[in-house]
């Protein structure tokens, strides 16, 4: 386990008994917002079964639903006043409900049109940002937590079910 | 007794960007009624001053995430027109396909998850997950459909990155048109219940005879890309003539302009569409309109939601349309350009004005361009139809007011909602919007 990550956080990477899944969000061109689809891009390959929904998660609902996870836990920065790549497991009612518009659509509610859909259990993991500034590449911090996850992942995965 | 109503709604949900409702009734008599928008100028007209004409619509779809293909097309038809490029029919039929796909996205979402709350008595379609699970399914996978086929057409869900002055750097190959073709016929399956569903909502009754504006043609075709400017009014300009049809002027309270045209205020959008062009809506289109009720001239800004489920109709069989003959004819890959910011000279450039004018999601979308003779852009004005629909959603508010006093605070609040959310408004795209401010009645 990385000392970056606290025993909450690993339990919530490793593999479920069952068909979990791991769901990332975000914007590559914004920085450390970009976490998730950068995490998502070095697990492919792995038997992790990782699903990028970049910056329309809405889309990717019908093709989850039909994977019909047991488990589906949620990768993306996070703004909870953390310092810059903490990693903690967020309560699912503590994620802020944006304005809905036909322009944004929050990710909470995607994940609970998911669960209704499949009964999935589905877990939040935020990492908090040090920049979401226009840009590539992510901060110092948050590539060294995303490097955590990543291998807390791929050893996970790797040890037999 | 006359009452005194204050209603003061600080941050109204379920319209794109921020706005607020101000309604002050004292003794019986109303004394303010205001939609302040709060939302900071984009100055957008600014940032394209000195840039290429042919990088302008990669600036200006930004404006807006929903209507960047309508903001596209209008921005690569003022530049067109500026410079005195005539695009092919093909690359016309294209530009319309990507519009309709625009049209349905938009209207779908604004029908399902905006409207549909309200009519079914919840307060965000969030309740709605548990007790429709499979209808906002059904509107999501309609909403990801349309963009499936806009990332065909032109590279990307959104923010086109084929469709260029000029016309398309990409055109789409035979298995590409298979694929959409496809997926229109997925949607034809998903408009049924949709149609079946909009039929039962009911919406507010309320009536204010203003004047509808949107573009108008004299062929058959139901105009979203090409017109002149037209009213219910009688009125009828060229497009290059926009600015005696806007008549902007400020106000106050809000950081986007009014508008108004023959009288104190005009709509735009699916409602002037429709009283304007209802003769030229496809067939099923106008079925649908018969089977919910409507005939022009509807004079109820509700139905401007019903007037979108219409519009879907439309959008999606002149789509099908579009592909089918294209199936037929196939499509001239010789016609694909690659222009860049026009380097090599690929397209003959003059100095001039151009004015795009295309009908998005929200009404009537201006762009304005003058170039010099290198293409670049030397000024700019952007007209975007939340904006012009301000000055008439106030004028409905003070007509409706006085006519619901009996009702309770929260009723009155949510009829006023209500009817700010039924145009659809995309207050940030404006400011050039939403909270309600009941300040006494």
């Amino acid at each position: 386990m990385s000392n970056l990550l606290t025993a909450e956080v690993s339990d919530a990477l490793k593999p479920s008994s069952g068909s979990g899944l791991i769901l990332t969000a975000g914007n590559p061109f914004r920085r450390d917002d970009g976490v998730g689809p950068y995490i998502a891009s070095r697990l492919q390959g792995s038997s992790a079964k990782i699903i990028d929904a970049g910056l329309t998660p809405e889309n990717i609902i019908d093709e989850v639903i039909g994977l019909k996870p047991d488990r589906m836990t949620v990768i993306d920065a996070a703004d909870f006043g953390g310092y810059p790549g903490e990693v903690k497991v967020i309560p699912e009612d503590l994620i802020a409900e944006t304005s809905l518009s036909t322009h944004e659509i929050p990710m909470n509610v995607i994940t609970k049109i998911i669960s209704d859909g499949t009964q999935a259990e589905v877990v939040f993991i935020g990492i908090q940002p040090q920049t979401v500034a226009l840009g590539e590449g992510l901060s110092e911090r948050v590539q060294a937590s995303a490097e955590a996850i990543i291998q807390t992942v791929l050893q996970a995965y790797s040890k037999p079910r | 007794m006359a009452r005194n109503i204050r209603v003061n709604v600080e941050y109204l949900t379920r319209v794109e960007g921020h706005g607020n409702i101000v309604v002050n009734v004292k003794d019986g008599k109303l004394e303010q009624c205001e939609l302040d928008i709060i939302e900071s100028p984009r100055f957008f007209e600014g940032m394209i001053r000195g840039r290429s004409i042919f990088e302008a619509q990669h600036i200006t779809c930004r404006i807006c995430g929903i209507c960047s293909c309508g903001h596209t097309l209008a921005s690569i038809q003022a530049a067109e027109n500026a410079i005195g490029f005539k695009p092919s029919r093909q690359t016309q039929e294209l530009r319309k396909l990507l519009l309709h796909m625009e049209e349905l996205d938009s209207h779908i979402l604004h029908i399902y998850l905006l409207v549909a709350p309200d009519l079914l008595g919840v307060k965000s379609f969030v309740p709605l997950i548990s007790s429709h699970n499979e209808v906002v399914r059904r509107a999501l996978r309609m909403k990801k459909m349309c963009n499936d086929i806009c990332d065909i057409l032109v590279g990307r869900h959104v923010h086109p990155i084929s469709s260029i002055v000029g016309g398309f750097t990409k055109l789409p190959e035979e298995k590409d048109l298979d694929a959409i073709l496809e997926i229109l016929f997925k949607l034809q399956a998903d408009m049924e219940p949709t149609i079946a569903l909009a039929a039962t909502l009911k919406f507010p009754e309320f009536e204010r005879d203003t004047e509808y504006i949107a573009l108008v043609n004299d062929g058959n075709e139901y105009p979203l890309l090409e017109g002149d400017i037209g009213s219910t009014d009688g009125l009828r300009v060229k497009k290059e003539n926009y600015k005696g049809v806007t008549n902007e002027f400020i106000v106050p309270h809000s950081s986007a302009k009014h508008t108004r045209a023959s009288r104190e205020s005009y709509m735009v959008g699916a409602l002037a569409r429709f009283n304007l062009n209802y003769d030229k809506l496809h067939p099923k289109a106008q079925k649908v309109a018969e089977h919910i009720g409507m005939k022009p001239k509807v004079k109820n800004p509700y139905l401007n939601t019903a007037a979108q489920l219409v519009e879907c109709v439309h959008c999606l069989e002149d789509a099908i349309r579009i592909l089918k003959e294209f199936k037929e004819t196939g499509i001239r890959q010789e016609e694909a350009v690659i222009v860049g910011l026009n380097e090599k000279g690929t397209i003959p450039v003059r100095a001039g004005r151009g004015v795009g004018a295309v009908e998005v999601p929200r009404g009537i979308l201006f762009h304005d361009y003058e170039v010099d003779e290198k293409g670049k852009i030397v000024n700019a004005n952007c007209i975007i139809p939340t904006g012009q629909n301000l000055n008439n959603i106030e004028h409905d508010m003070r007509k409706m007011v006085p006519e619901i006093l009996e009702q309770s605070d929260e009723a009155i609040t949510l009829r006023l909602e209500m009817l700010v959310r039924a145009y659809d408004p995309c207050i940030s795209c404006s400011a050039h919007f939403l909270n309600v401010k009941f300040v006494n009645r």
